[in-house]
Protein backbone atom coordinates (compact mmCIF):
# COMPACT_ATOMS: atom_id res chain seq x y z
CA UNK A 1 0.00 0.00 0.00
CA UNK A 2 1.62 3.12 -0.67
CA UNK A 3 -1.06 5.42 0.83
CA UNK A 4 0.44 6.64 4.16
CA UNK A 5 -3.08 6.82 5.55
CA UNK A 6 -3.49 3.21 4.39
CA UNK A 7 -0.28 1.97 6.41
CA UNK A 8 -1.64 3.47 9.12
CA UNK A 9 -5.25 2.29 8.33
CA UNK A 10 -3.92 -1.68 7.95
CA UNK A 11 -1.58 -1.36 11.65
CA UNK A 12 -4.69 -0.51 13.75
CA UNK A 13 -5.30 -3.76 15.99
CA UNK A 14 -8.10 -5.68 14.93
CA UNK A 15 -9.97 -7.25 18.59
CA UNK A 16 -10.35 -10.80 18.95
CA UNK A 17 -13.50 -12.91 19.32
CA UNK A 18 -14.06 -14.49 22.23
CA UNK A 19 -13.24 -18.19 23.01
CA UNK A 20 -16.59 -19.01 23.06
CA UNK A 21 -17.03 -18.32 19.50
CA UNK A 22 -14.41 -19.99 18.60
CA UNK A 23 -15.89 -23.10 20.71
CA UNK A 24 -19.31 -22.33 19.17
CA UNK A 25 -17.11 -22.58 15.76
CA UNK A 26 -15.75 -26.09 16.32
CA UNK A 27 -18.91 -27.94 17.98
CA UNK A 28 -20.76 -27.10 14.88
CA UNK A 29 -17.79 -28.49 12.49
CA UNK A 30 -17.64 -31.26 14.47
CA UNK A 31 -21.63 -32.16 14.37
CA UNK A 32 -21.66 -31.29 10.75
CA UNK A 33 -18.98 -33.88 10.27
CA UNK A 34 -19.08 -36.70 12.95
CA UNK A 35 -16.30 -39.29 12.18
CA UNK A 36 -17.01 -42.16 10.47
CA UNK A 37 -17.81 -45.30 11.57
CA UNK A 38 -15.90 -47.30 9.80
CA UNK A 39 -16.66 -50.78 11.59
CA UNK A 40 -20.52 -50.33 11.05
CA UNK A 41 -19.48 -49.18 7.48
CA UNK A 42 -17.69 -52.64 6.87
CA UNK A 43 -20.53 -54.31 8.27
CA UNK A 44 -22.58 -52.95 6.38
CA UNK A 45 -21.05 -54.01 2.92
CA UNK A 46 -20.33 -57.43 4.20
CA UNK A 47 -24.50 -57.54 4.63
CA UNK A 48 -25.16 -56.31 1.43
CA UNK A 49 -22.13 -58.62 -0.14
CA UNK A 50 -24.18 -61.70 1.09
CA UNK A 51 -27.37 -60.45 0.63
CA UNK A 52 -26.96 -60.04 -3.01
CA UNK A 53 -24.89 -63.48 -3.43
CA UNK A 54 -27.88 -65.06 -1.28
CA UNK A 55 -30.10 -64.11 -4.27
CA UNK A 56 -27.77 -64.67 -7.37
CA UNK A 57 -27.72 -68.09 -5.62
CA UNK A 58 -31.11 -68.63 -4.82
CA UNK A 59 -32.46 -67.33 -8.35
CA UNK A 60 -29.96 -69.30 -10.04
CA UNK A 61 -30.82 -72.28 -8.07
CA UNK A 62 -34.27 -71.93 -8.65
CA UNK A 63 -34.31 -71.44 -12.34
CA UNK A 64 -31.79 -74.27 -12.97
CA UNK A 65 -34.38 -76.74 -10.72
CA UNK A 66 -37.22 -74.97 -12.98
CA UNK A 67 -35.34 -74.91 -15.96
CA UNK A 68 -34.08 -78.76 -15.56
CA UNK A 69 -37.39 -80.17 -14.98
CA UNK A 70 -38.94 -78.47 -17.57
CA UNK A 71 -36.21 -79.66 -20.42
CA UNK A 72 -37.38 -82.86 -19.22
CA UNK A 73 -40.52 -82.93 -19.27
CA UNK A 74 -41.19 -83.64 -15.30
CA UNK A 75 -43.55 -81.97 -12.95
CA UNK A 76 -41.54 -80.12 -10.60
CA UNK A 77 -42.42 -82.59 -7.70
CA UNK A 78 -40.44 -85.62 -9.22
CA UNK A 79 -37.64 -83.63 -10.33
CA UNK A 80 -35.55 -85.93 -8.12
CA UNK A 81 -36.05 -88.64 -10.36
CA UNK A 82 -36.17 -86.88 -13.33
CA UNK A 83 -32.67 -86.04 -12.35
CA UNK A 84 -31.27 -89.55 -11.73
CA UNK A 85 -32.62 -89.94 -15.84
CA UNK A 86 -30.08 -87.21 -16.66
CA UNK A 87 -30.40 -84.28 -19.06
CA UNK A 88 -31.35 -85.68 -22.64
CA UNK A 89 -32.50 -82.76 -24.78
CA UNK A 90 -31.66 -78.64 -24.56
CA UNK A 91 -33.93 -76.33 -25.94
CA UNK A 92 -32.54 -72.95 -26.47
CA UNK A 93 -34.30 -69.63 -27.70
CA UNK A 94 -32.12 -66.70 -29.42
CA UNK A 95 -33.23 -63.37 -29.57
CA UNK A 96 -31.66 -60.89 -31.92
CA UNK A 97 -29.95 -58.33 -29.67
CA UNK A 98 -29.93 -55.67 -32.52
CA UNK A 99 -31.86 -55.53 -36.38
CA UNK A 100 -29.42 -54.66 -39.05
CA UNK A 101 -31.67 -54.25 -41.63
CA UNK A 102 -34.94 -52.69 -41.02
CA UNK A 103 -36.75 -54.44 -44.00
CA UNK A 104 -35.95 -57.71 -42.58
CA UNK A 105 -38.58 -58.62 -40.36
CA UNK A 106 -38.09 -62.17 -39.94
CA UNK A 107 -34.55 -61.42 -37.52
CA UNK A 108 -37.28 -59.88 -35.13
CA UNK A 109 -39.14 -62.81 -34.16
CA UNK A 110 -37.24 -65.52 -31.75
CA UNK A 111 -35.94 -67.96 -33.68
CA UNK A 112 -35.89 -71.56 -31.49
CA UNK A 113 -33.02 -73.79 -32.12
CA UNK A 114 -32.94 -77.14 -30.37
CA UNK A 115 -29.70 -78.42 -29.36
CA UNK A 116 -28.47 -81.98 -27.64
CA UNK A 117 -26.73 -82.27 -24.86
CA UNK A 118 -25.10 -85.31 -23.54
CA UNK A 119 -24.49 -85.78 -20.14
CA UNK A 120 -22.59 -87.90 -18.30
CA UNK A 121 -24.87 -87.62 -15.11
CA UNK A 122 -25.46 -90.65 -12.71
CA UNK A 123 -27.91 -90.65 -10.02
CA UNK A 124 -27.55 -88.03 -6.87
CA UNK A 125 -24.96 -86.10 -8.93
CA UNK A 126 -25.70 -82.53 -8.48
CA UNK A 127 -26.12 -80.68 -11.50
CA UNK B 1 -14.36 -35.13 8.34
CA UNK B 2 -14.90 -33.95 4.70
CA UNK B 3 -13.12 -31.84 2.74
CA UNK B 4 -15.68 -28.71 2.61
CA UNK B 5 -16.19 -29.00 6.71
CA UNK B 6 -12.14 -29.02 6.81
CA UNK B 7 -11.40 -26.15 4.40
CA UNK B 8 -14.22 -23.88 6.71
CA UNK B 9 -12.49 -25.04 9.40
CA UNK B 10 -9.04 -23.69 8.67
CA UNK B 11 -10.66 -20.29 6.92
CA UNK B 12 -12.33 -19.41 10.34
CA UNK B 13 -8.57 -20.32 12.36
CA UNK B 14 -6.88 -17.91 9.56
CA UNK B 15 -9.82 -15.38 9.14
CA UNK B 16 -11.60 -15.16 12.60
CA UNK B 17 -10.21 -11.75 13.58
CA UNK B 18 -11.16 -10.73 10.19
CA UNK B 19 -14.86 -12.08 10.03
CA UNK B 20 -15.38 -10.88 13.32
CA UNK B 21 -14.32 -7.38 13.19
CA UNK B 22 -16.23 -7.21 10.12
CA UNK B 23 -19.51 -8.85 11.67
CA UNK B 24 -19.22 -6.28 14.60
CA UNK B 25 -18.88 -3.07 12.51
CA UNK B 26 -22.10 -4.09 10.55
CA UNK B 27 -24.31 -5.75 13.52
CA UNK B 28 -22.39 -2.89 16.04
CA UNK B 29 -23.28 -5.28 19.15
CA UNK B 30 -20.26 -7.98 20.31
CA UNK B 31 -22.91 -10.45 21.11
CA UNK B 32 -24.93 -10.06 17.83
CA UNK B 33 -21.45 -10.16 16.00
CA UNK B 34 -20.51 -13.55 17.54
CA UNK B 35 -24.19 -14.73 16.91
CA UNK B 36 -23.59 -13.43 12.73
CA UNK B 37 -20.28 -15.62 12.55
CA UNK B 38 -21.96 -18.49 13.75
CA UNK B 39 -25.11 -18.06 11.99
CA UNK B 40 -23.09 -17.62 8.77
CA UNK B 41 -21.07 -20.62 8.94
CA UNK B 42 -23.99 -22.83 10.28
CA UNK B 43 -25.84 -21.73 6.62
CA UNK B 44 -22.36 -22.49 5.19
CA UNK B 45 -21.50 -25.73 6.78
CA UNK B 46 -25.02 -27.46 5.13
CA UNK B 47 -24.22 -26.26 1.76
CA UNK B 48 -23.21 -28.86 0.07
CA UNK B 49 -19.57 -27.25 -1.05
CA UNK B 50 -18.26 -24.00 -1.72
CA UNK B 51 -16.07 -22.42 -4.30
CA UNK B 52 -12.58 -22.62 -5.01
CA UNK B 53 -11.53 -19.21 -3.50
CA UNK B 54 -13.55 -18.76 -0.32
CA UNK B 55 -12.97 -15.40 0.85
CA UNK B 56 -15.73 -13.31 -0.42
CA UNK B 57 -18.14 -16.35 -0.42
CA UNK B 58 -17.65 -16.60 3.42
CA UNK B 59 -17.12 -12.77 4.33
CA UNK B 60 -20.37 -12.37 2.09
CA UNK B 61 -22.47 -15.44 4.26
CA UNK B 62 -20.85 -13.27 7.46
CA UNK B 63 -22.74 -10.20 5.65
CA UNK B 64 -25.51 -11.67 5.54
CA UNK B 65 -25.86 -12.70 8.62
CA UNK B 66 -24.91 -9.56 10.42
CA UNK B 67 -27.72 -7.85 8.42
CA UNK B 68 -30.37 -10.61 9.18
CA UNK B 69 -29.58 -9.84 12.98
CA UNK B 70 -29.01 -6.17 12.84
CA UNK B 71 -32.70 -5.75 11.56
CA UNK B 72 -34.08 -6.99 14.43
CA UNK B 73 -32.46 -4.42 15.95
CA UNK B 74 -33.86 -1.40 17.64
CA UNK B 75 -31.16 1.40 18.20
CA UNK B 76 -27.68 0.56 16.83
CA UNK B 77 -24.53 1.42 18.86
CA UNK B 78 -23.50 4.64 17.11
CA UNK B 79 -20.41 3.98 14.78
CA UNK B 80 -17.48 5.61 16.95
CA UNK B 81 -18.52 3.20 19.97
CA UNK B 82 -18.25 0.64 17.88
CA UNK B 83 -14.79 1.03 16.52
CA UNK B 84 -13.25 1.95 19.38
CA UNK B 85 -14.06 -1.14 20.16
CA UNK B 86 -12.73 -3.08 17.31
CA UNK B 87 -10.00 -1.74 17.47
CA UNK B 88 -8.72 -1.72 20.61
CA UNK B 89 -4.72 -2.04 21.87
CA UNK B 90 -2.81 -2.72 24.79
CA UNK B 91 -1.24 0.51 24.28
CA UNK B 92 -1.73 3.04 27.09
CA UNK B 93 -4.25 5.49 26.55
CA UNK B 94 -2.47 9.16 26.07
CA UNK B 95 0.56 8.09 24.54
CA UNK B 96 1.30 8.78 20.81
CA UNK B 97 0.62 5.55 19.65
CA UNK B 98 -2.93 5.66 21.17
CA UNK B 99 -3.15 8.98 20.34
CA UNK B 100 -2.92 8.23 16.50
CA UNK B 101 -5.02 5.11 16.73
CA UNK B 102 -7.76 7.48 18.46
CA UNK B 103 -7.61 10.00 15.57
CA UNK B 104 -7.76 7.46 12.81
CA UNK B 105 -10.81 5.41 14.23
CA UNK B 106 -12.72 8.90 14.87
CA UNK B 107 -11.92 9.86 10.97
CA UNK B 108 -13.22 6.08 10.08
CA UNK B 109 -16.49 6.98 12.27
CA UNK B 110 -16.93 10.04 10.63
CA UNK B 111 -16.98 8.01 6.67
CA UNK B 112 -20.54 6.87 5.61
CA UNK B 113 -21.63 3.47 6.69
CA UNK B 114 -20.76 2.18 2.38
CA UNK B 115 -17.37 3.77 2.48
CA UNK B 116 -16.37 2.28 5.78
CA UNK B 117 -17.57 -1.03 4.62
CA UNK B 118 -15.62 -0.77 2.00
CA UNK B 119 -12.26 0.67 4.30
CA UNK B 120 -12.70 -2.08 6.72
CA UNK B 121 -12.93 -5.26 3.95
CA UNK B 122 -9.80 -4.11 1.92
CA UNK B 123 -7.50 -3.15 5.16
CA UNK B 124 -8.64 -5.37 7.84
CA UNK B 125 -10.11 -8.31 5.58
CA UNK B 126 -7.73 -7.91 2.59
CA UNK B 127 -10.08 -8.35 0.48
CA UNK B 128 -9.64 -7.60 -3.19
CA UNK B 129 -11.91 -5.16 -5.25
CA UNK B 130 -13.61 -7.69 -7.19
CA UNK B 131 -13.52 -9.32 -3.95
CA UNK B 132 -15.53 -6.57 -2.04
CA UNK B 133 -17.46 -6.23 -4.74
CA UNK B 134 -18.65 -10.15 -4.84
CA UNK B 135 -18.97 -9.45 -1.01
CA UNK B 136 -21.58 -6.20 -1.32
CA UNK B 137 -23.16 -6.94 -5.04
CA UNK B 138 -22.11 -4.10 -6.57
CA UNK B 139 -19.36 -3.44 -9.67
CA UNK B 140 -16.11 -3.11 -9.00
CA UNK B 141 -15.60 0.24 -10.08
CA UNK B 142 -18.23 1.74 -7.74
CA UNK B 143 -16.35 -0.40 -4.99
CA UNK B 144 -12.86 1.28 -6.07
CA UNK B 145 -14.15 4.42 -6.35
CA UNK B 146 -15.91 4.36 -2.81
CA UNK B 147 -12.32 3.41 -1.34
CA UNK B 148 -10.58 6.08 -2.99
CA UNK B 149 -12.86 8.95 -1.79
CA UNK B 150 -12.74 7.50 2.01
CA UNK B 151 -9.09 7.67 1.77
CA UNK B 152 -9.76 10.79 0.58
CA UNK B 153 -11.70 12.02 3.17
CA UNK B 154 -9.72 10.53 6.52
CA UNK B 155 -6.50 12.17 4.64
CA UNK B 156 -7.85 15.18 4.65
CA UNK B 157 -9.04 14.85 8.44
CA UNK B 158 -5.83 13.15 9.80
CA UNK B 159 -4.06 16.63 8.11
CA UNK B 160 -6.30 19.22 10.12
CA UNK B 161 -4.13 20.51 13.16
Amino acid sequence: MKNPVERVLAALPVSEPSRQLDDRIDRLITSASPPADWARVGRMRVAAVAAVALAVGLSGGFSGGFAASRWMGQPTQDRPAALATGVRELQVVLMPSGVRNPFDFSVQRPRPIKVSVTTNAHQGDNL
Amino acid sequence: MQRWHRRLALFYSDHRRQLYGYALAVVRCPQKAEDAVHDAFARLLVSPRGPLRLKAYVFRAVRNAALDLRSREARLAPPLEVLQRIHTSESPAGGPEFDQRDRLVRALAQLEESEREVVLLRLHGQLKFRQIAQVLSEPVGTVATRYRRAILKLREQLEEP
